[in-house]
């Protein structure tokens, strides 16, 4: 009888070429750890002495082999011992087919395997692989292995396998890759009792090895922890580094989420110096760490679902979110998280090609659960330092007039004292420096900002002087000719078209010749300002474009002087916005009588009030506390900037705002009290 | 008559063309404009009009030395007539109040309408114009002496403000300090210096306000 042969070198052809790079063949290896259960897996990469090869060696816990498993499976190439049964301890193999095994095992020139049983945890097997010996040799059938049997004298089972005289060289990237994908392949967040638990060790990659076995969880300036026990009973808690709860809710925007149990939780870095400042770690330790395994990833019934939380996969959007609002969000360079899903009846499926779940309404529902929480923590965090800031603008000038005080009092001669000047003086440039810093926070908002009102304003430059003088030039040609040429039905047809493309063309032109009459710049010029006419006169430039959004502005001034000491652009200002929200809102308002109306009404001797209603449906869909908030909007690509500006430039006036959510004409009535001069 | 059509984008000149065809008035396309002005000048005549742009220098095409305002002023000053049209002419856009004086008519595109655009809104125009060479103003173009008293003055834009309390007292208006003759400029960057001028103090918007001939003393 005849039968198929193979030449040894097709050992070393195999091994070649189904070596995909040294990461991933070192983590076949631990793969088998991992599908023997093991708990802990020690995977160490050493340099040999006087030469400049490596020994590899990985150690774990798990369920070893007997020596008949060691003949009909580990020696047995090609043959996978994976099914689809989950392991004892519930996890799904993720070893392959044993050609990848083979791959790392021919890095070296000689492999070791020392192996216990669970079965029998008293004897140990071992055996060594020269590979020299099959190059000696024609077939591989030609070299014997000898399986020897020993006592073990520390009766525990699990495997030792180690590769000997590696001659390749080990890149910095390759072992880099290889510790991220242990730290994945186990379980990053080390809370579960049957994780996996995978130990680098590596002098010449010494930070590497610190990258596997350092968590930074308690570095975390919050630790968001979300609940959904079931689709209406749900509970999220936000804790800070010291585990003390910040803050806590059992309501978000919706009552229900129709999806699986979950618990989401994010561990979020404010990554800052001021924040590191007396910790042991740096904030690169933190950042290379939070490169590798930042995100938030996907844990269905304990095992991890890619590609959910991997790099580039932001499902969450949550660099989306930081994009269109940076204040107090985070980016997935920031945080690390984890979705653990308990889904018994497997309501989430995952895709064909294992590429993450399908998107069904239940994953959706999901999802917006988990995207309800980033938003509410969000609005939480940005309160929390919109309280700050305000402390801030309103401390920060007061502390400083107070030290120049103390400064100006020791410059008296009578009180002069070089040292005690000389540390006044530097106490009043602390303060001074305070300040500034203040005002360079709201700097960097107001300048994003300008950014967009530059673009603005060049457009509507250009629009002005170019483009919409030869719409309106063409189109009274245009008009004209079909006056006097065009026969009916045609001509009435084409007029009305005509007159319509004038409505379009005010909405158009109207807002473009506003935007550069803003910008001019004696209106930022500080001066007694007298606001009513000033309301009216904005008003009036842009009552054509009110018109198209079919919009009556109406200003009811009343017969005395209402001055401030200021600006004509904070007056427009506070007015254009005020406007521009209440249009918005009545965009929601289906009736023709949209209205708008500004009211004014002196308070005492020393203020008097803007009061600026309409008549939409009130404030709906956000909380009257949060509408002053940067960032905060109902509208659809809205910035939620508008009514913040408006916040910011009644105060720098010494004034106050406060809104009504259903006012006197039914929609909202914001109030504005500023200081009057006479 | 010839409608003198001056605009330094070809769109819009030719725009204009198509709406004095369609109402039968002869045009005249310029395409350049002679770097001298006096020479330019020379090449209209009094019974001719011009309609010219504000800005003719925001194409990088070499259209103008000058802007549309100085062509305006200095056909008025040699009896002939002209308006400007633009869709942006305003004194804080740099049209001096002291041109203003000499540029009766500001049309402003969007005002563009059939009804303005008839021959006979040219023609009423025209003799608007030619009135005034007679000395003979409407109401809101009237000229008196007025004096005026200066509030402020901004370093940065070299901006002069001052009020004028026979026209509205509130009231703050800017002149550019150029347009000042040049022994009376350090004076008027302080508070509450007072000067005459001619004024046509019956004008109700701001923007039509001219100031002509500020006096030394």
């Amino acid at each position: 009888m005849s039968k198929i042969r193979f030449s040894s070198d097709i050992l070393k052809r195999l091994g070649e070429e189904l070596n995909p790079g040294i990461d991933k063949s070192i983590l076949e290896l631990v793969k088998n750890s991992y599908d023997a259960d093991a708990e802990n897996c020690i995977i160490s990469l050493e340099k040999e002495q006087k030469t400049t090869s490596f020994t590899l060696t990985i150690e774990d816990d798990g369920y070893g082999m007997t020596s008949k498993e060691i003949n009909d499976g580990w020696l047995v190439l090609g043959h996978s011992q994976k099914t689809k049964n989950k392991t004892p301890k519930g996890r799904i193999p993720a070893g392959s087919k044993g050609l990848g095994r083979l791959a790392a095992l021919r890095m070296g020139s000689s492999v070791y395997l020392s192996t216990a049983s669970i079965t029998n945890p008293s004897i140990n097997y071992n055996l060594t692989i020269n590979w020299d010996d099959y190059d000696k040799q024609n077939l591989v059938d030609d070299v014997e292995l000898e399986i020897k049997e020993q006592d073990n004298v520390s009766k525990k089972n699990g495997t030792i396998i180690r590769i000997q005289n590696i001659q390749q060289s080990f890149g910095y990237n390759e072992i880099k890759k290889l510790a991220r994908e242990l730290i994945l392949l186990s379980d990053p967040f080390g809370d579960n009792p049957t994780g996996f638990n995978p130990i680098f060790k590596s002098d010449a990659f010494k930070d590497l090895e610190d990258l596997v076995k350092n968590r930074y969880f308690d570095e975390a300036t919050y630790h968001v922890i979300a609940e959904l026990k079931s689709s209406s009973e749900y509970h999220i808690n936000v804790k800070d580094w010291k585990n003390e709860d910040l803050f806590v809710t059992d309501s978000l925007l919706s009552n229900s989420y129709e999806t699986v149990p979950i618990r989401f939780e994010l561990w979020i870095f404010v990554l800052n110096s001021t924040t590191f400042v007396n910790r042991n770690i740096t904030i690169t330790d933190i950042r290379n760490w939070l490169k590798e395994f930042g995100g938030v990833s996907i844990y269905q019934n304990n095992i991890r679902v890619a590609p959910y939380g991997d790099e580039g996969n932001d499902w969450l959007d949550i660099n989306l979110q930081r994009a269109k609002s940076p204040e107090e969000r985070p980016s997935t360079n920031t945080v690390i998280g984890r979705v653990i899903i308990e889904d018994k009846e497997e309501l989430l499926k995952p895709k064909t090609d294992r590429s993450g779940f399908i998107e069904n309404e239940t994953f959706d529902e999901l999802k917006r659960f988990c995207k309800d929480v980033l938003d509410w923590v969000a609005k939480e965090r940005l309160e929390v330092a919109e309280r700050r800031r305000q402390k801030e603008r309103t401390e920060a000038p007061k502390d400083s007039d107070a030290k120049k005080e103390k400064v100006i009092e020791l410059f008296k001669p009578e009180n002069f004292d070089l040292e005690k000047t000389k540390i006044a003086f530097s106490e009043y440039e602390k303060a001074k420096q305070k300040e500034i810093e203040t005002l360079k926070k709201d700097l960097l908002l107001y300048r994003t900002l300008s950014t967009a009102g530059i673009e603005a304003a060049t457009f509507a430059h250009e629009m002005q002087t170019e483009h919409i003088k030869n719409i309106y030039l063409y189109k009274t040609s245009i008009n004209n000719t079909v006056s006097r040429h065009v026969e009916s039905p045609y001509k009435e047809k084409l007029l009305k078209q005509l007159q319509k493309l004038d409505f379009s063309l005010t909405a158009l032109n109207i807002p473009s010749e506003a935007t550069l009459s803003i910008i001019r710049h004696e209106k930022r010029k500080i001066e007694k300002v007298d606001v009513q006419s000033v309301v009216v006169s904005i008003v009036s430039s842009f009552s054509e474009f009110y018109k198209t959004k079919n919009t009556k502005v109406i200003v009811n001034q009343i017969d005395s002087s209402l001055c401030i000491f200021g600006t004509i652009s904070s007056i427009e200002c506070i007015i254009i916005n005020l406007i521009t929200n209440a249009l918005t809102a009545l965009e929601k308002n289906e009736s023709d009588e949209k209205l708008v109306e500004i009211n004014f009404d002196i308070i005492d001797s020393k203020t008097f009030s803007i009061i600026v209603s309409d008549n939409g449906n009130g404030i709906e869909d956000i909380n009257v506390n949060d509408i002053w908030l940067p960032g905060q909007t109902t509208k659809q690509n809205g910035t939620g900037l508008g009514l913040t500006i408006v916040r910011d430039t009644v105060k720098d006036l010494y004034g106050t705002c406060s809104v009504i959510s259903k006012g006197k004409l039914g929609g909202a009535d914001f109030i504005i009290i500023l200081p009057r001069i006479v | 008559m010839v409608v003198h059509l001056i605009d330094d984008s070809k769109d819009s000149r030719e725009g204009f063309k198509d709406l004095f065809d369609d109402i039968d008035l002869k045009s005249n396309i310029l395409n350049k404009l002679e770097s001298d002005l006096t020479k330019q000048l020379s090449q209209f005549s009094a019974d001719d009009f011009i309609i010219s742009d504000f800005k003719l220098q925001n194409h990088s095409n070499n259209y103008s030395k000058y802007n549309g305002d100085i062509i305006i002023a200095e056909a008025y000053k040699n009896h002939i007539p002209g308006i400007l049209c633009s869709s942006i002419v305003s004194n804080d856009l740099g049209l001096s109040r002291v041109l203003r004086r000499y540029i009766p008519k500001i049309i402003r595109t969007q005002e563009l309408s059939n009804e303005l655009y008839s021959p006979e809104y040219i023609i009423k125009t025209k003799e608007l114009i030619c009135n005034e060479f007679d000395n003979n103003f409407s109401k809101q173009r009237r000229p008196w002496r007025a004096l005026l008293r200066t509030t402020d003055y901004d370093v940065e834009h070299k901006t002069v403000y001052v009020e004028i309390p026979s026209w509205k007292p509130d009231a703050k208006l800017s002149i550019s300090l150029s347009d000042f003759p040049k022994n009376i400029q350090k004076n008027v960057m302080h508070e509450t210096y007072r000067f005459h001028a001619i004024v046509n103090l019956d004008c109700e918007n701001d923007q039509d306000l001219y100031i002509d001939k500020i006096e030394e003393k």
